[in-house]
């Protein structure tokens, strides 16, 4: 006990490492919520002015666009149908407006004088629609008694993703992902620790494990011991960033905080088992496999999301099996089902990969750690 | 024996062979002095009786049982101060000799008593709240030594424990070794300054290439060569001429200038300090200062491998 509070008084002292893995952090989860935090699809998208020609316009486009709403209350865009074509097309060329469309023989054309968010919306819609009515129009020619099971279809379609999107929280907001990959990265952080363990026991990576060596302490119960000191740290410093995010700052999680709570237990042992396992497979200084390490867990985070969530769908879309052996992924994966799923199933896998990862990452460190002599120190 | 070393050959990876059949022996109650140039496999040589490092040949044993990294009976006998200071930053000078003290004892009591003992003992009472970082060079280097004494071993190794300290630090290190050693424990000490191993070893192996050279007691190293006495005189001006005139000089085995002093070895025997004045006297040679000394171990290092030890 006394070695393990020793230990853990070193580590607290240690204010470098402690910004890295506890303040950091918070920092990054304090700006991202200042950033997007409180972004979500509805205020992310305002309705949208659209003009449609008077004198070259489809009913049945008018009464889609109007009828389709960002929420319950709020359309997606307020359309405008009071101007002719060549009134339209004098405001686009004055840019008083960003764009029209005009609908001749049964064809849309949208002309816009710029690229954005509100012209990229509208074409969305408009591709939709079209491809939409092509599929009504072929199936209504070529197997008419078959129209009312395909707009069931899209109908159905449509209460699946809503289902999906409902699942265990009616509001999901799929910025969370960022504040998931934030706590994965927060518990890949947990590697600072990893490496000073190794660092102050390994004899040939510093003078003071040498002299720590040379004692009558055996080896397993320094790594034992100093692991422990370092999971009771940086678990502690992980629950702060996740009970201050869920609660101060009221980003929506899971309800279960049970789960949460065991999820960055396994992160966190994740991360310093993950540090401690690099330390041993880098050469070279303590300060050169921090550099390294840091890269390594910030790339890791990246690709599980934490700078452009595209670049997580990406990578499980195109490389899954990488997605399961991301620490970075797992967790924010973890937490991902957590929040959007009822089932965990996925859950409870992503978790015990994580969980056996840490197992090959440890017992990795152990077997190369207790090599009883070195070739130099 | 205290430590018995037998043959110990290690080379790295690099392909440099640091120990050659490496051998000598440490008997209870000595100052054992290890003494070479820097890169002569001093360190090495105490890495290897400590377990640290692996060595392809040769055997060590340490009080008489052969030693191995699970020796965890043996290392608890035995202290040790590394060449670099290894301490926790992040603990203040109390925290890291009773923290380093606790690995050997268990006991809270008799711990409190061994800790304050070994402030006592580096004279670091004034200091014992401060971090390592609030502390100078010599005052480093003294709670080094406490952390690998604390616990009182049987034996002591402490590897150049004085390097980059200042006169006074110094001293009293070297006071606090020949108190250790008075109260019971066997020194392993390792340095370059040839000075210190004379101060206070009784015995001495030297070592340079990975080899012993030459070993004994301090008087024996110095009665193994010829040199008997060491004059310096420092002159006004340097004057090539004299050289042969204090060549000529019975017993003289060399002569040389090093800046304005002339500098006269003469071989065993008598005393060349009259013969000397007399020269200068006669040819009225001036001179500023003079002075004779006995030789040292540098000069025993000298004559047997042709280098200086701070080469």
């Amino acid at each position: 006990m006394r070695i393990y509070f020793t230990r853990l008084k070193c580590l607290i002292r240690d204010k470098g490492n402690l910004f890295w893995a506890i303040i950091f952090p918070l920092c990054l989860g304090t700006f991202f919520y200042l950033g997007f935090g409180r972004l979500t699809m509805d205020s992310f998208i305002d309705t949208i002015d659209t003009y449609v020609a008077s004198d070259y316009y489809s009913d049945l486009l008018v009464s889609q666009m109007q009828e389709v709403k960002i929420n319950t209350d709020k359309p997606l865009f307020n359309v405008n149908v009071d101007k002719t074509k060549a009134e339209l097309e004098q405001l686009l060329q004055d840019k008083k407006i960003k764009g029209y469309i005009y609908v001749e023989n049964n064809e849309i054309t949208y002309r816009v004088n710029g690229s954005g968010v509100d012209q990229t919306v509208t074409k969305g819609f408009l591709d939709q629609y079209l491809q939409i009515s092509e599929l009504i129009v072929k199936v209504s020619t070529t197997n008419p008694e078959k129209i009312n099971d395909v707009i069931n279809d899209l109908a159905k379609q449509r209460s699946y993703v809503k289902e999906i999107l409902s699942g265990s929280n009616p509001k999901a907001n799929r910025l969370n992902v960022y504040f998931f990959a934030l706590i994965a990265m927060a518990c890949l952080y947990g590697s600072f620790w990893g490496i000073g363990l190794v660092r102050d026991i390994e004899a040939d990576n510093s003078p003071l494990a040498a002299r720590v060596n040379i004692t009558p302490t055996h080896k397993f119960k320094l790594i034992v011991t100093y692991f422990l000191a370092a999971l009771t740290l940086h678990f502690s410093g992980n629950m702060m960033l996740v009970l201050y995010l869920k609660y101060l700052l009221q980003i929506e999680f899971s309800n279960n905080l049970l789960l949460i709570i065991l999820t960055s237990f396994v992160g966190t042992i994740g991360g310093i088992t993950f540090g401690a396992f690099m330390s041993i497979l880098v050469k070279g200084t303590p300060e050169k496999k921090e550099g390294i390490v840091n890269i390594i867990c910030l790339f890791l985070s990246f690709l599980s999301g934490l700078m452009f969530l595209d670049v997580k769908y990406f990578i499980d879309r195109n490389i899954p099996f990488f997605s399961y052996v991301n620490p970075a992924s797992l967790l924010t994966d973890s937490l991902y089902s957590l929040y959007y799923y009822n089932s965990l199933s996925r859950y409870f896998l992503r978790l015990s990969i994580l969980a056996v990862l840490s197992l090959i990452f440890i017992s990795g460190t152990y077997f190369k750690m207790r090599g009883n002599r070195y070739d130099s120190v | 024996m205290i430590v018995k070393v037998e043959n110990v050959s290690k080379t790295y990876k690099n392909g440099v062979k640091a120990l050659q059949n490496l051998s000598f022996e440490v008997r209870e109650g000595e100052i054992f002095g290890l003494l070479g140039p820097n890169g002569s496999g001093k360190t090495t040589s105490i890495n290897c009786i400590l377990s640290l490092l692996k060595y392809e040949a040769g055997n060590i044993e340490i009080f008489g049982e052969s030693m191995t990294p699970e020796r965890y009976d043996l290392k608890a006998q035995i202290g040790y101060v590394p060449q670099q200071v290894a301490v926790f930053n992040e603990l203040t000078v109390e925290e890291n000799i009773d923290y380093f003290c606790g690995l050997y004892v268990k006991d809270k009591q008799k711990r409190k008593s061994l800790v304050d003992e070994a402030i006592d003992f580096v004279s670091l009472n004034d200091y014992r709240k401060f971090y390592p970082k609030k502390l100078s060079g010599g005052l480093l280097r003294r709670l080094n030594i406490a952390c690998g004494i604390a616990h009182k071993p049987r034996l002591i190794i402490l590897d150049e424990p004085t390097v980059a300290v200042d006169p006074q630090s110094r001293n009293k290190i070297l006071e606090g070794i020949v108190k250790l050693n008075k109260q019971g424990a066997t020194i392993v000490y390792t340095s370059h300054y040839m000075e210190e191993v004379e101060q206070i070893c009784s015995y001495i192996v030297i070592m340079d290439k990975g080899q012993v050279v030459s070993h004994g007691t301090k008087e024996k190293l110095k009665a193994m060569i010829n040199l008997g006495e060491t004059i310096e005189i420092t002159l006004p001006n340097r004057n090539e001429a004299y050289l042969d005139l204090f060549r000529q000089l019975p017993n003289v085995l060399d002569c040389f200038y090093k800046d304005r002093i002339l500098v006269v070895k003469s071989g065993k025997g008598q005393t060349n300090i009259p013969n000397v004045l007399q020269l200068m006297n006669e040819h009225d040679i001036k001179y500023e200062t003079i002075y004779s000394s006995l030789p040292t171990l540098n000069d025993v290092f000298l004559e047997i491998t042709g280098k200086e030890l701070r080469d």
